[in-house]
């Protein structure tokens, strides 16, 4: 090959590393301009303050109750499971810091099969059972991101604290006051991507036309009725479908990009 | 001489870590508890069977089992040439500047609902594909369809870890080869890439493990129908199969307990793919770590 072509080929290689980028971002916007233009069509007041089948009201509410209640399952167990890891190393901690890792790619169906097998099965807590669900899903990530912001504490702040004779858990304390921005960070990605999780809560909180009335009855939510609406052979239904599609895109949106900006994370996989 | 005095924090947070390990070890339970029903009437045959009749109480996992792996792999395969590409433009040709942006521009996609996807899938590409594509003549729901949906999904996970992998690379490697007279593609391809593929391998791997378990945009696109079928045509994923039909089979026992036997099957499928993957890609980051 002479020179004249291997610049021509590097020429073009080139530029179809940027067509490759340029392929796999039409979709995003794609899918987010599908979104907006049918979603603005039933996208009023009285969509966001009625129930169903009038609005979505309950869905929005629901949506956050479930969040809610999975923070108080996932956060306690993941953050101090997460503090053992990163400040008790040893073969223990990395073993467990690895199957946190790998239980982070457990398929969100699956989590639903389990919340219904061992809350609704057994009490038909059916709005709990949609929080234990999105927990599973939650847990290893915010033990990970809990992990590496510890991790990413300097160790001097630890010495200058035990040097002032402060006990173990004062300077972890200490150090997860330094973390905590971080560790938020990682809670609200995988509180964005929970929200839109639709599968787990087909077995578990499913669908809810009434009022909230507690975590042991359905509850209703975004994602769900993004699933119910959408499917009906009724144009009114389905318009109102996408709105609550784009009040649930917007909240995701909103969360990943404003995480980004502020803190130049990267999303976790 | 050892401080003897006890440390309540370890004890605390040791506890909390077996409250971790309890949540994991109840999906495997809660999974094996769920498919004893079908595991004692059918046994091992249940993943021999070619034949998913609900009605008539026959229930095989080939072709869900089928329609999982062709899926997966149409995505693999369109994925990860597009990934790649992604990876070595963001790693070495975008403007350094507005890289960050264009690489939010690709993680965004990942953070796009499956089901939104999904409705797109149904309101908005089905029809373009039908309108486009003269092998799709029996309708727009099939396996093909399925594999497209899942490649835009898995497109950032592969390229954004291959980009890691690729930035974790000494510049020094590039810079070598250039020095020879390498053009910049001959340096990223001979000996850019070679030094990376072990995290990019495991990102490939993980994109994998993710098009495997996905669900809600597959049961919307894929018709649901499970089937040893050629790919124009209507199939169904072991995960699809669950999320589908599970309205229907929850008054059923031994229906309810087939699809949660699939669900332990998908599960032990994911567990050693996403094993695989993470094993690479922390070789990848401690590498990185190091150089």
């Amino acid at each position: 090959m002479n020179l004249r072509t291997r610049r021509a080929k590097d020429k073009v290689m080139k530029s179809l590393t940027l067509v490759a980028f340029l392929v796999a971002i039409v979709p995003l916007f794609y899918v987010i301009g599908t979104v907006i233009s049918k979603g603005l069509v039933a996208l009023n007041w009285q969509a966001l303050g009625e129930l169903p089948p009038l609005g979505f009201r309950n869905a929005i509410i629901g949506t956050f109750i479930i969040l809610a209640v999975t923070w108080l399952i996932a956060l306690p167990v993941g953050i101090m499971s997460g503090v053992y890891i990163a400040e008790y190393r040893g073969i223990f901690a990395r073993a467990m810091s690895f199957l946190a890792d790998v239980m982070s790619g457990v398929p969100s169906i699956i989590a639903g099969i389990v919340s219904y097998v061992v809350v609704v099965a057994t009490t038909r807590a059916f709005g709990l059972a949609g929080s234990v669900a999105l927990s599973i899903l939650m847990l290893p990530v915010v033990i990970r991101s809990t992990e590496e912001a510890l991790k990413s504490v300097p160790n001097s702040l630890r010495e200058a604290s035990t040097a002032l004779g402060a006990p173990k858990w004062r300077t972890t304390a200490i150090a997860l006051n330094t973390a905590k921005g971080s560790i938020a960070t990682g809670v609200l990605l995988s509180s964005a991507r929970v929200m839109g999780e639709t599968a787990p809560l087909i077995m578990t909180a499913g669908y809810s036309q009434w009022e909230f009335m507690g975590m042991d009855c359905r509850v209703n939510s975004l994602a769900y009725v993004v699933y119910e609406f959408l499917r009906y052979p009724d144009k009114e239904r389905i318009a109102l479908g996408w709105s609550a599609a784009l009040i649930l895109i917007i909240i995701i949106l909103a969360i990943n990009i404003g995480v980004r900006i502020l803190t130049r994370r990267k999303y976790e996989y | 001489m050892r401080s003897r005095r006890i440390d309540p924090l370890r004890t605390i947070s040791l506890a909390f870590v077996f409250v971790s390990l309890i949540f994991m070890a109840t999906i495997i339970w809660a999974l094996v508890d769920g498919s004893l029903p079908t595991l004692k009437e059918y046994g091992i045959s249940f993943f021999a069977g070619d034949k998913w009749r609900p009605s008539r109480g026959i229930f095989g996992a080939l072709p869900a089992i089928y329609g999982t792996l062709t899926t997966s792999a149409i995505a693999i395969a369109i994925a990860v040439p597009i990934s790649l590409g992604i990876a070595i433009f963001l790693a070495h040709l975008s403007p350094p500047k507005i890289g960050a942006i264009l690489s939010l521009f690709v993680e965004l996609i990942a953070a796009i609902p499956s089901i939104i996807i999904g409705f797109w899938g149904m309101f908005v590409l089905i029809p373009l594909l039908v309108s486009f594509c003269p092998f799709l003549e029996k309708g727009g729901y099939t396996i093909l369809t399925a594999g497209i949906v899942l490649a835009i999904m898995i497109i950032p996970i592969i390229a954004a870890i291959s980009r890691d992998s690729i930035k974790a690379v000494p510049k020094s490697q590039k810079e070598g080869m250039l020095a020879l007279g390498a053009t910049d593609w001959e340096a990223i391809t001979r000996s850019v890439l070679p030094y990376a593929r072990s995290g990019i391998f495991g990102g490939v791997i993980l994109g994998f493990g993710r098009a495997i378990g996905e669900t809600m945009a597959i049961t919307l696109v894929i018709g649901n129908t499970p089937g040893i079928v050629p790919l124009n045509e209507p199939g169904a994923t072991m995960a699809s199969l669950i999320a589908g039909n599970w309205g229907e089979a929850v008054s059923t026992p031994l229906y309810k307990s087939a699809l949660m036997e699939l669900g332990l099957a998908l599960f032990l499928i994911t567990l050693f793919v996403n094993v695989v993957a993470r094993l690479l890609i922390r070789r990848m980051e401690k590498g990185a770590a190091r150089g």
